[in-house]
């Protein structure tokens, strides 16, 4: 089960929410609130949803209620995408990290859960053709992954594939926009 | 340019309310001089956002909590 998709355009629509609030003119300080404000409700939406996503790939559904506690990190985002935006530099890496470093926050934490039930999740890395040293060096199935097994890096086309009791027993089939 | 005149150009551009362009590539003597021209510029008054803006943003935000919901596992 790869969950690429959502991350991708939950990124893509953060973007339009991150580009109207970078062109507002208003006080630098504000428009660091609103991202942030916007951070917190999108991405602790996108963490409980994977994290919930993945534990009923791995047969070990607990539903995650709350979001994530990422403060810090999405103040540092906010500081982070007015600062490029003041040097007219681009910010579309800088959100599409943010979603996947959730994304591998969340599978860690759904990993965690499902051993604690005694499943046996797994993650495999595949690298697509010619890949680069940073690609091979994290491919591979990892039975305890690491949630920086997620990160990707700019035009990264590794398969990232988590699976588990539910996926293996035909219980999930593929996570897509407009699924059931 | 340092890492650290970087952050302060980006945080003084800020503060006068101008966007510096392409300044990837410039020597720390040319992001110095950048530095004493903003430094010279008077601070940007900022007018508050409207009400309209701040519900364009709460409307694109819950919009894309509402797009993050379509995702589920196919039937």
């Amino acid at each position: 089960m790869e969950f690429r998709g959502i991350t991708d355009d939950i990124a893509t629509q953060t973007q339009a929410v991150v580009d109207r609030i970078l062109k507002m003119e208003i006080d630098p300080e504000y428009k660091m609130e609103l991202l942030a404000d916007s951070f917190a409700a999108i991405g602790g939406e996108f963490f409980v949803q994977l994290f919930n996503a993945g534990s009923k790939v791995f047969g070990s559904e607990m539903m995650a209620t709350l979001g994530m506690s990422a403060t810090d990190q999405i103040q540092t985002l906010a500081w982070k995408l007015v600062q490029d935006y003041n040097l007219s530099r681009p910010t579309a890496t800088t959100v599409q990290d943010f979603f996947e470093s959730q994304l591998g926050h969340a599978m860690e934490g759904a990993f965690r859960n499902a051993q604690s039930l005694q499943k046996a999740p797994t993650l495999t890395r595949v690298s697509v053709g010619t890949t680069c040293k940073w690609c091979s060096v994290r491919s591979g199935t990892f039975t305890n992954p690491d949630g920086e097994l997620f990160a990707r890096h700019a035009h990264c086309n590794c398969i990232i594939r988590v699976s588990g009791y539910g996926s293996r027993n035909g219980l999930v089939t593929n996570y897509v926009k407009g699924g059931k | 340019m340092t890492e650290n005149q970087r952050n302060y150009l980006a945080d003084l551009a800020g503060r006068k309310g101008v966007r510096i362009e392409s300044s990837d590539n410039i020597s720390q003597a040319e992001a110095s001089r950048l530095i004493d021209e903003l430094k010279a510029l008077p601070d940007k008054d900022f007018p508050e956002p409207t009400a309209e803006e701040l519900a364009e943003v709460k409307n694109l935000t819950n919009h894309a909590i509402e797009e993050l919901h379509k995702w589920n596992f196919a039937e």
